[in-house]
């Protein structure tokens, strides 16, 4: 029966968990001096930078409020989204932007650029669907009828598509892994591993008119990444800060949002310790030291992204098993399988640093889309919510936890 | 909501961090002896309960069938009866909201309350467009649709009936097959996985006594109390709805039920004259007759709330729906006793949380 075996397989799992120890990956070579916090100097002067990334994470967060925002043009969420211009905060006007550096990773997308325009067509597309089917459609929420099968419509205060899924969610949590997962383990981590980078930071070759080489600022820009949004001093410990409250709208909000599931409890500071040890050792010019951390933080943030999948998924279909009709009409359950499209779609910019490859491929990936927008989508997985179980079995199959495990009981309620 | 199996993960996972150079025991439950309650709990109520709602539905389909076979007045008090007595017997086999019960959403799809009338009518009038297993159809089928097909057509036998041998007679028979029919299916299902191996699974699984205590109380306070009382009464909403009662095209029943599902609950407790072991009696192991006492008390107290109300909760409502909110307080007091004085002796972790989103 499908609950035992669950009970025993959970058990057994936990078991090798709750008894072995992984303390060895996480000791950093005692001979590097690694600060308490993320912070380091050249000459007194802090060598840390990773405004860009500050920026775009902001971008990132004005965009989804648009998504929000009836009457609200496709123009313009296009001009923030693919210029850095038009924000409302208008600090946020830049020339970087968010959607040049989608699906831009040196290790998935060098030379993958047919792949690369697909991803970004995706958002775009959510973005012109959005507009074309809600924003431009109503004057406000109140004139959106009540979503039925196969219609567009709001669930209490959810906007979903015809198939139930909130076009927002998508947005945000694919770009969860298509910018943020990607720029960080696909990108810049990969990048200080350059032989021509690592030369000039032996010599110590300061990035023109910067304090910093070009080795530490990469790994700085994907610390931005991850914790650049949380606050004013992303340098301290941000995870002994934000445990309650997540500021960031991306990645390191699930980051404490696994944190807080007991199963994972320690993840959050792994992944601090690995950033700051990977650091020092780049200036230390110890680079076994800095890609094994690399290799940590790629292992780490990919289970994030699998454990939010599986969490979603199932969350999703627990609801409807136990509210029915009632978990549809007030949106909750769409909304967890909407989170869980998006962190399903960023499976495929995880890392296992044991080959180098995703976790599940884009054809893998492509596959779980179909089926999760097979006939009316969402609707339908409602009348069989084990199709939902099913995926997230296949789904932590691929990753060293249990469905079980991401089935999160105490965490913070999102 | 529940996430019954990923909690009892977390408490089973800090047993065993604790002993991990130990002999593993994973279905020890240090306070008292769950095998031996599953045991009854599966003996003298789940397998016996399901048993005699079984073979109710299976009356019920053959005086269908025979109804519809003969659309007769005599018929149509038949089939009545047996609908009620099904509809009474389920109100002890709906307890249980785990298992396939739960896949199947069992609960749901026989007892959603208040019928979307609109939709069953939509469904007679485009046989078609019938597809009961959709989610949104959850609210136009089971007893309620039963109910509204045999008691809420018209005001006498013949206005019924009528429906049954005029010109859309077809439809209104093929309907009421569905639904019926659909009933037994769904109960056929998981008495069979009761019976293959299900039952012997619970019985020899000690982690099952936390899933069952939580599934209980959650029945208690989100069925018993809230879906039976709460909603009618507009306890939350502030607006009393006097239809979203059971059995509301023949209201005088629906105390009926509502006691029946009471008694049921209270009997899970008490343990039945067969029971060797029950929550009541594990309690009692454990030098706790005071908590004990006082549930059986609260017990009592709850019945006589549930005794002053009218046979017809609806009436209660529009007439003095203070009694309904004074029912209501009195089973929330079990519903504390339960969640909070009773888990904290028995070491259970409640994993109940609402649907509240975020």
């Amino acid at each position: 029966m499908r609950l035992v075996n669950i009970l025993k397989f959970g058990a057994l799992a936990t078991t090798i968990i709750a008894c072995s120890s992984d303390d060895s990956d996480v000791t950093p070579d005692n001979t590097l001096d690694v600060p308490l916090t993320y912070e380091f100097t050249r000459n007194g002067e802090s060598t840390v930078s990773f405004g860009g990334q500050t920026t775009r994470l902001n971008q990132g967060s004005e965009i989804l409020s648009d998504f929000k925002t009836f009457g609200t043009t496709e123009t313009v969420i296009d001009d923030k989204f693919r210029t850095g211009q038009g924000f409302t905060d208008t600090t946020l006007n830049d020339t970087k932007n968010i959607r040049n550096k989608i699906a831009e990773s040196v290790d998935y997308f060098s030379s993958n650029s047919v792949e690369q325009a697909e991803i970004r067509g995706v958002f775009d597309g959510f973005i012109a669907n959005q507009v074309e089917i809600l924003l431009s459609k109503y004057a406000n929420a109140d004139e959106v009828p009540v979503a039925t099968r196969g219609n567009v419509g709001k669930l209490e205060n959810r906007l979903v598509n015809e198939k139930g899924l909130e076009l927002n969610q998508a947005f945000n949590k694919g770009l969860i892994g298509a910018l943020t997962l990607d720029q960080i383990i696909n990108d810049y981590l990969s990048l200080t591993e350059g032989a021509a980078i690592r030369e000039a930071n032996d010599a110590g070759t300061l990035d023109e008119g910067n304090p910093y080489t070009e080795a530490e600022h990469f790994w700085d820009e994907a610390y931005g990444y991850l914790y650049g949004a949380s606050d004013a001093d992303a340098l301290s410990d941000p995870n002994s800060k934000h445990i309650e409250t997540v500021v960031d709208d991306f990645l390191y909000k699930y980051v404490q949002r696994v944190e807080g599931d007991k199963d994972f409890e320690g993840i959050a500071d792994r992944i601090f310790q690995a950033f700051k040890t990977g650091r020092a050792a780049i200036t230390a010019g110890k680079y076994d030291e800095s890609e094994k951390q690399a290799n940590i933080i790629r292992l780490a943030l990919s289970e994030v992204i699998g454990i939010r999948a599986v969490f979603y998924l199932k969350q999703g279909a627990d609801k409807i098993r136990d509210f029915g009709l009632d978990a549809v009409n007030d949106g909750t359950a769409f909304h967890d399988w909407s989170e869980g499209y998006g962190f399903i779609y960023s499976l495929r910019f995880t890392q296992d640093p044991n080959t180098g490859k995703p976790y599940f491929s884009k054809t893998e990936v492509d596959a779980f889309l179909t089926t999760l927008n097979a006939g009316d989508g969402f609707w339908d997985l409602a009348d069989k919510p084990e199709i939902a179980d099913n995926m997230a079995e296949e789904i932590a199959a691929k990753f060293n936890f249990t469905v079980e495990q991401a089935q999160d009981t105490d965490a913070v309620k999102k | 909501m529940v996430k019954k199996v990923g909690v009892l993960i977390l408490v089973f996972s800090a047993l065993l961090v604790l002993s991990c150079d130990d002999e593993l025991k994973p279905s020890e439950n240090n306070v008292f002896d769950a095998i031996p309650l599953l045991e009854n709990i599966v003996d003298t109520h789940i397998l016996p309960e399901y048993d005699t709602f079984n073979k109710d539905l299976a009356k019920l389909v053959a005086a269908k069938d025979a109804f519809l076979t003969n659309t007769t007045e005599v018929n149509l008090v038949s089939l009545r009866e047996a609908y009620l007595q099904a509809y009474t017997t389920f109100q002890a086999a709906g307890k249980y909201d785990f298992g396939l019960a739960n896949d199947i959403r069992f609960y749901l799809n026989l007892n959603s309350h208040p019928l979307n009338v609109e939709k069953v009518e939509s469904f007679i009038s485009t046989p078609e467009s019938i597809n009961l297993e959709r989610i949104e159809s959850q609210a136009s089928q089971g007893f309620p649709a039963v109910d509204y097909l045999l008691n809420g057509l018209g005001t006498t036998d013949s206005e019924v009936l009528a429906f049954y041998t005029g010109s859309n007679a077809e439809n209104y028979t093929f309907f009421l097959s569905k639904i019926v029919d659909r009933i037994a299916n769904l109960t056929q299902q998981i008495v069979t996985d009761w019976e293959n191996n299900f039952a012997d699974i619970v019985k020899n699984d000690a982690e099952f006594a936390d899933l069952i205590y939580n599934n209980y109380v959650e029945y208690f306070e989100r069925r018993l109390r809230s879906t039976k009382i709460d909603f009618p009464a507009g306890k939350f909403s502030g607006i009393p709805n006097a239809k979203a009662i059971e059995s509301v095209f023949k209201p005088e029943e629906s105390r009926g039920l509502l006691l029946e599902a009471f008694n049921s609950a209270r009997t899970f407790y008490l343990g039945t004259e067969n029971s060797t072991s029950s929550w009541s009696k594990i309690l009692l192991d454990l030098d706790e007759k005071g908590l004990d006492a006082r549930i059986k008390l609260e017990f009592i107290e709850a019945e006589i709330a549930l005794n002053a109300l009218n046979e017809n909760l609806s009436s209660q409502v529009e007439t003095d729906n203070t009694l309904m909110l004074a029912a209501r307080d009195a089973l929330q007091d079990l519903v504390i006793l339960f969640k909070a004085d009773a888990v904290s002796v028995l070491e259970i972790p409640i994993t109940i949380v609402d649907n509240d989103g975020d």
